[in-house]
């Protein structure tokens, strides 16, 4: 026991030492705030994948065209080189956890989409995800939220059935 | 604690390794009272994994995008497996029962450029269906079409079909997985 009160005078004695070459109006205590901020846990549930559909290239000569699904859900595709068809979906996540906190969302800015038929064939998928969602009820049913997704496709572009696979991560802020 | 070239011990001055303990000391008892505990903590991220698709196909060309597939068979005798290209049913007859697995009718995709009528061509001779890792066979034959070979198409539209076909199962047929192939084609004007 002794030695640990002249381990804490020691230490008494040293600050002593530093304030007494202090300005005489320094305050000798300071306050600080401590806090921590308890959430329920967070979960984040895939609710629908990301599907383009069908997206026939009719376009003659050279061309580039971008068909797209926004966050929404809505394609968007240019029908004077390209007819798209089938349903599209936009990719639907639920984030649950407490209410009214923003949880930050982190999507790959690309992902790479390969050809059933051919897997060097390729095709660069950007994505479009928000930066965060804010919680609006606590728990059951939570909030969702979508990712799409933009495809440029060319004259060149191999056809065939391409799929890649993604992750998006929440977390709280 | 340090030693030395001579291989004596050095300690460190007596104030120095109290200080020491007491910050281990402080930091235990804060520990304690904030309730840390030593086991891992559940990550606090939360990913989920997404799959992104598309179909892409030009005009005057044809894609599978289904196989024919009867899944998985049993039998005590002989019989037949039908797949019908129309309603997609799968009916069997004799002595064989479908037994789990996934069975399906084909199915291709085209597209016609402009505004015609295209011919869709499907096997007419049976085809033999090869064991993995064996030598016996088994016949597909009877094919069938969903809807109407000659198709009239507007431009710049795809569209779809089935195909599908009897398989024969004889009594005492080997058990494996059996497999073999055929060719579809459109014929656009």
């Amino acid at each position: 026991m002794t030695y640990i009160f002249r381990a804490l005078s020691l230490a008494v004695t040293t600050t002593a030492l530093a304030l007494s070459a202090a300005p005489a109006a320094a305050q000798s205590s300071s306050s600080a705030t401590a806090s921590v901020t308890i959430n329920k846990p967070l979960t984040l549930t895939k609710k629908s994948d990301l599907a383009f559909g069908t997206v026939l290239l009719t376009g003659t000569g050279t061309f580039s065209t971008n068909v797209s699904v926004s966050m929404a859900g809505v394609r968007t595709c240019d029908a004077s080189v390209a007819t798209c068809s089938g349903t599209p979906t936009q990719a639907v996540y639920n984030a649950s956890g407490n209410k009214q906190r923003t949880v930050g969302i982190t999507a790959p800015a690309t992902v790479e989409l390969t050809s059933a038929t051919n897997s060097s064939d390729k095709l660069t998928m950007t994505v479009s995800a928000p930066t965060s969602v804010l919680l609006t009820n606590s728990g059951f049913p939570g909030t969702d939220f979508g990712v799409g997704g933009s495809l440029t496709l060319t004259n060149a572009t191999s056809d065939g059935a391409y799929s890649g696979t993604f992750n998006v991560t929440a977390n709280y802020q | 604690m340090t030693s030395d070239s001579l291989g004596g011990r050095l300690r460190p001055p007596a104030q120095l390794s109290s200080a020491l303990n007491v910050w281990r000391f402080l930091v235990a008892v804060l520990a304690a009272v904030l309730g840390v505990t030593t086991t891992a903590a559940t990550s606090a991220a939360q990913t989920a994994t997404t799959e992104a698709s598309v179909r892409l196909i030009y005009p005057a060309t044809v894609q599978k995008v289904d196989d024919l597939k009867f899944g998985s068979i049993s039998g005590t005798s002989a019989g037949t497996v039908i797949i019908d290209a129309d309603s997609g049913a799968i009916t069997t007859t004799g002595g064989v029962w479908r037994s789990g697995g996934t069975a399906h009718a084909a199915s291709f995709i085209g597209a016609a450029r402009k505004r015609t009528v295209v011919n869709i061509r499907i096997p007419k001779a049976p085809i033999l269906l090869q064991r993995t890792g064996g030598t016996e066979t088994l016949a597909v034959s009877d094919w069938t079409l969903q809807g109407q070979d000659k198709r009239e198409l507007a431009a710049q539209t795809t569209f779809n079909f089935r195909v599908g076909a009897t398989l024969a199962v004889p009594a005492n047929t080997v058990e494996g997985d059996y497999s073999g192939t055929f060719e579809v084609e459109i014929q656009y004007p």
